[in-house]
């Protein structure tokens, strides 16, 4: 008799376990939802006097320029979710004259995919004996999908560093001690459920 | 649930289930004889994960995906994990060949996968850098690996005296294809930087996966599993003693073993450090540099990638069991209100514990349980099962004898049966073996 109890207890025990129960799940609302956020270094530089002199004429040099390849945007397997570009500079000049920055990003073919003009940086100023640097920040952002999609035929950079005219005439770039200092950085936004 | 993939807590010292002996060769066998079905004595599947479950990704509640994922992320460790556990018996044999000797073998396919959840890597992958200033990424968090082989075993179970059972069992392995991307090193990070903005480092990496069975255009087949794949051997062990009537202590160390994974093998390696502060313009005025093709040169100078077809070994991860029983409760004839003879004891409850060791660290589960025979054809098993992931694992075991046929089944997670969604593990096991001549143990 205790043997057919058992038994009963556990039929019921099996009876409740086949009737398991679920709730309704919606598997569509599945997606790449990812969007990642990507800080990376860009250019930087240190000019000297030296850089700014025409080694042949000996003449100040108006505008200093160098570029590099910029091959990362050349992988489409994520250029595709590319939505918005931030640029950081930080800029230092210890001369005693004023300078332009121009930021051209050029395509294959050299034509410009977007330019960044970071103007009239002021002159450092001598206090004491001792230079007073200027620092400029700036920043830029690109989020109008027209703008990001010219910019992701980016192939190259460009950095060109104008020299403002020394307008006072004392303050001729040779034999300035100074420097001047550039720093870049790009944030690059994903989207990777475009 | 946190081990529910290998640990068969239901089948372990299941007395007169022959497949129990593959948890515990000095397992006693009642019967003179048994055969399991061809590939119907011993199916198993059991999959688990720590972290999540279905209802926390795809309930119809109107939360943005994006969300549940953000949660996900935001509540997973790098000690969290999935396996999915798969085993088909496809031949199992075993006669007794005397009062104290019982020989066991067979033949079974097994698929094991496991793989830690990758936190840093998810971070860096889903979120980018620019969320963690200064955070250290680890490689170490990637730390996976999978494995498919056929297993032939050939056991033994030796009473030494009316207390002690030991036993053995011998495995030859056949891997079929293996993945094993484990102690894998190496960090990145992003810091200020002092020449320019950031600095990116990239250290001391040493990332590997390796391969073994992919590297070919041919499919498994059925002799991939029996001697035609990579090997290797193993070896289990078991003891049950008796230490007095009615008590019954076992302990087991199965799957000590190591594999040989020789065809069809492809390493690939990651080694190296690279620290990256953008592009260093000289302004050399009238000769451009190639300051892209330089890092370029340096990345392949100090990051070096390869692929080889270097033979490496595995162990498979080998498991430790125990149990304490305290049987009780002879069964009483309904016609003479008298001891049936030789019937052994309705009831058994005890303690099992169990110990798998796995890429990242040792798990473990502790296991409490009640047996009971009704009759002579039917035997349940119920067991509470705690483990560090899981305080409520509720399973349960059924083993019924028609003649000579023996059909058994085993569910764990009975209290997730009112919402699968809920479940974070399944596991379930089914057979059919043959059992003849059913004997006196003591």
């Amino acid at each position: 008799m205790k043997n057919k109890i058992s038994l009963l207890v556990l039929m019921a025990v099996l009876a409740t376990s086949f009737f398991s129960c679920y709730r309704t799940l919606d598997f569509d609302q599945a997606e790449n939802t990812a969007k990642p956020i990507i800080d990376a270094d860009l250019a930087y530089f240190t000019l000297n006097s030296n850089h700014l002199i025409d080694p042949v004429t000996s003449l100040e040099r108006i505008t200093a320029s160098d570029t590099t390849r910029v091959q990362i945007l050349d992988n489409t397997d994520y250029t595709d979710y590319l939505i918005k570009v931030d640029f950081q500079f930080k800029i230092k000049n210890e001369f005693q004259r004023k300078f332009d920055v121009n930021v051209r990003f050029l395509d294959e073919n050299y034509v410009p995919t977007y330019t960044i003009p970071i103007t009239a940086i002021d002159e450092a100023t001598i206090v004491s004996g001792t230079i007073s640097p200027i620092y400029r920040n700036h920043t830029e952002t690109l989020a109008i999908p027209a703008t990001v999609t010219s910019f992701k035929n980016t192939r190259f950079a460009v950095v060109d560093v104008t020299l403002q005219p020394d307008t006072s005439g004392i303050h001729p770039i040779s034999g300035d001690s100074g420097s001047f200092n550039f720093q870049s950085a790009v944030t690059l936004y994903l989207d990777l459920g475009i | 649930m946190f081990v529910n993939a290998q640990n068969k807590e239901l089948l372990y010292g299941f007395n007169g289930l022959p497949q129990a002996q593959l948890l515990n060769p000095s397992q006693e066998m009642p019967y003179r004889m048994h055969i399991g079905f061809p590939a119907l004595s011993n199916i198993h599947a059991a999959f688990g994960t720590t972290n999540f479950a279905l209802e926390d990704l795809f309930l119809p509640d109107h939360i943005p995906f994006r969300v549940k994922i953000d949660r996900l992320i935001a509540k997973t460790k790098n000690t969290d994990y999935i396996s999915i556990n798969q085993r088909l018996e496809l031949l199992s044999f075993g006669f007794a060949k005397d009062e104290d000797t019982y020989f066991s073998g067979g033949w079974y396919e097994e698929f094991d996968f496991i793989s830690y959840m990758p936190k840093d890597m998810m971070d860096l992958v889903y979120y980018g850098n620019n969320p963690y200033p200064d955070r250290i990424f680890k490689a170490s968090d990637i730390n996976f690996k999978m494995e498919l082989l056929g297993v032939l075993h050939f056991g033994v179970s030796k009473k030494i005296n009316d207390n002690f059972c030991i036993g053995g069992r011998f495995k030859i392995y056949s891997s079929v294809l293996n993945v094993n991307s484990t102690h894998n090193e190496g960090t990145f990070t992003t810091i200020q930087g002092s020449n320019n903005i950031y600095t990116h480092l990239l250290s001391d990496t040493n990332i590997s996966v390796k391969t073994a069975g992919f590297a070919t255009d041919k499919a498994p087949n059925i002799g991939s599993f029996l001697l035609g794949g990579s090997k290797g051997f193993g070896v289990d062990f078991g003891l049950t003693w008796h230490p007095l009537e009615q008590w019954t202590v076992t302990t087991s160390l199965v799957d000590l073993g190591v594999i040989f994974n020789k065809k069809d093998v492809k390493q690939y390696n990651v080694t190296g450090s690279y620290t990256f502060t953008g592009f260093d313009l000289l302004y050399p005025g009238t000769s451009p540099n190639d300051y892209w093709g330089e890092m370029e040169d340096q990345i392949d100078a100090r990051i070096i990638t390869e692929d080889t077809a270097t033979a490496y070994t595995t162990w498979r991860s080998s498991k430790i069991y125990s149990s304490v029983a305290y049987s009780f409760g002879q069964r009483r004839s309904g016609k003479c209100n008298c001891l049936v003879a030789g019937s052994g004891y309705m009831n058994e409850v005890g303690v099992q514990t169990f110990n798998i060791f796995r890429p990242k660290r040792p798990q473990y589960a502790l296991t409490a349980y009640f047996k009971h025979q009704f009759g002579s054809f039917l035997t349940a098993k119920v067991a509470y099962t705690y483990d560090e992931y899981n305080p409520a694992n509720l399973g349960l075991g059924l083993s019924l004898k028609l003649g000579s046929v023996n059909i058994y089944a085993t569910m764990d997670n009975m209290l997730e049966l009112q919402d699968l969604t809920k479940s974070k593990a399944v596991s379930v096991m089914f057979g059919i073996n043959i059992l003849l001549k059913k004997r006196e143990l003591y």
